[in-house]
């Protein structure tokens, strides 16, 4: 006899029903992988201020869209230049704090969280704060 | 202040990601332990490659670790959060390979000498898993996550960015795909026209 839609949606359901049985379970291996990288970002954000951000994020909301904050601030890209905009610049990271600045590099790089590390994000802004004093 | 792991157990995702946020070292063991089997199952009902599926789960998780602090309260759960995120991963992934033809994938598992020495009911999985990568990717999410999954349509709605009527219209060609896919096989597997 021929089966019905309902016959057939049984029957389906069966094999779904096996699927989940079946499921995957991640080895020990791979939990270790995770752990060992959320230990490791939370060291980060610990290090980088990370941490202290989500604390606080009532009283600063300074995370991801940290250099667009920072752009806003200078007034736009045309409006960086002088020492003015580095005193700017030396006000908001002493204002925001050096994690912050990590990410905002992070974000800068299309988020993909690829810098890791605080250091050269702090570098990087610290040499720009050079460039614009030797501008002006 | 620092809770017993016990007690972190009953915590919701969300409130142990503050917690690992806050730097609380047993929040990231019990949310590695909640979490990584939901993206790994996914991962690997799309990608159907144990090692890659790996690799995804343990880059959505690097991602949910790196995301913890800018959270957003109420906004979304964050199990949709990584359903997505996963998702995409193995979507970028997918995108490098060709297409499986149903038909191939089908004679890979039958020409697998093992097989015949494996239970009916993993045999039955694996012939959904194969019926399941040769439909298209979107088909396919859907499928995995209303009917493995068990997510409801709002949420995988969430989750693929689209309406809560293209993800029935989704589910239901899916299936229908599935049904034509593997109704050559159900009695072998077992599944006679009882």
């Amino acid at each position: 006899m021929a089966m019905t839609e309902r016959d057939h949606d049984k029957a389906l359901q069966a094999f779904f029903a096996e699927a989940r049985h079946a499921s995957p379970e991640p080895s020990a291996d791979l939990l270790a992988r995770v752990l060992a990288d959320a230990e490791a970002e939370q060291a980060r954000q610990a290090a980088t201020g990370g941490g202290r951000a989500a604390k606080d994020r009532a009283g600063t909301a300074v995370t991801g869209s940290a250099w667009r904050g920072l752009r806003d601030i200078l007034g736009g890209w045309g409006g960086i230049g002088g020492l003015a905009a580095a005193g700017v610049a030396g006000l908001w990271i002493g204002f925001s704090g050096v994690g912050t600045l990590g990410m905002a590099t992070a974000d800068l790089w299309g988020g993909g969280g690829t810098i890791d590390d605080a250091g050269f994000a702090t570098g990087d802004l610290l040499a720009l704060t050079m460039v614009l004093e030797e501008e002006a | 202040m620092a809770m017993a792991l016990d007690a972190l157990h009953e915590l919701s995702d969300e409130e142990l990601l503050a917690r690992f946020a806050a730097g609380e070292a047993a929040a990231a063991r019990v949310l590695t332990l909640r979490l990584t089997p939901v993206a790994l199952r996914v991962a690997q009902r799309m990608l159907n490659d144990a090692a890659e599926a790996e690799d995804v789960a343990q880059e959505a998780m690097l991602r949910l670790w790196r995301m913890a602090p800018d959270w957003q309260s109420g906004v979304a759960r964050v199990s949709t959060w990584l359903y997505r995120v996963t998702s995409n991963l193995c979507t970028d992934r997918l995108r490098r390979r060709r297409s499986v033809d149903l038909e191939a994938a089908g004679e890979v598992e039958d020409d697998r000498p093992a097989a015949v020495n494996e239970l009916i009911a993993a045999d039955r999985a694996a012939a959904l898993q194969a019926a399941l990568q040769a439909l298209p990717e979107r088909q396919r999410q859907a499928v995995v996550l209303r009917h493995i999954e068990g997510l409801s349509n709002p949420e995988i709605g969430d989750i693929l960015g689209i309406g809560v009527d293209a993800v029935e219209s989704l589910t239901a060609r899916g299936k229908r795909a599935l049904t034509q896919a593997l109704a050559g096989r159900r009695e072998e597997l077992g599944y006679g026209d009882d």
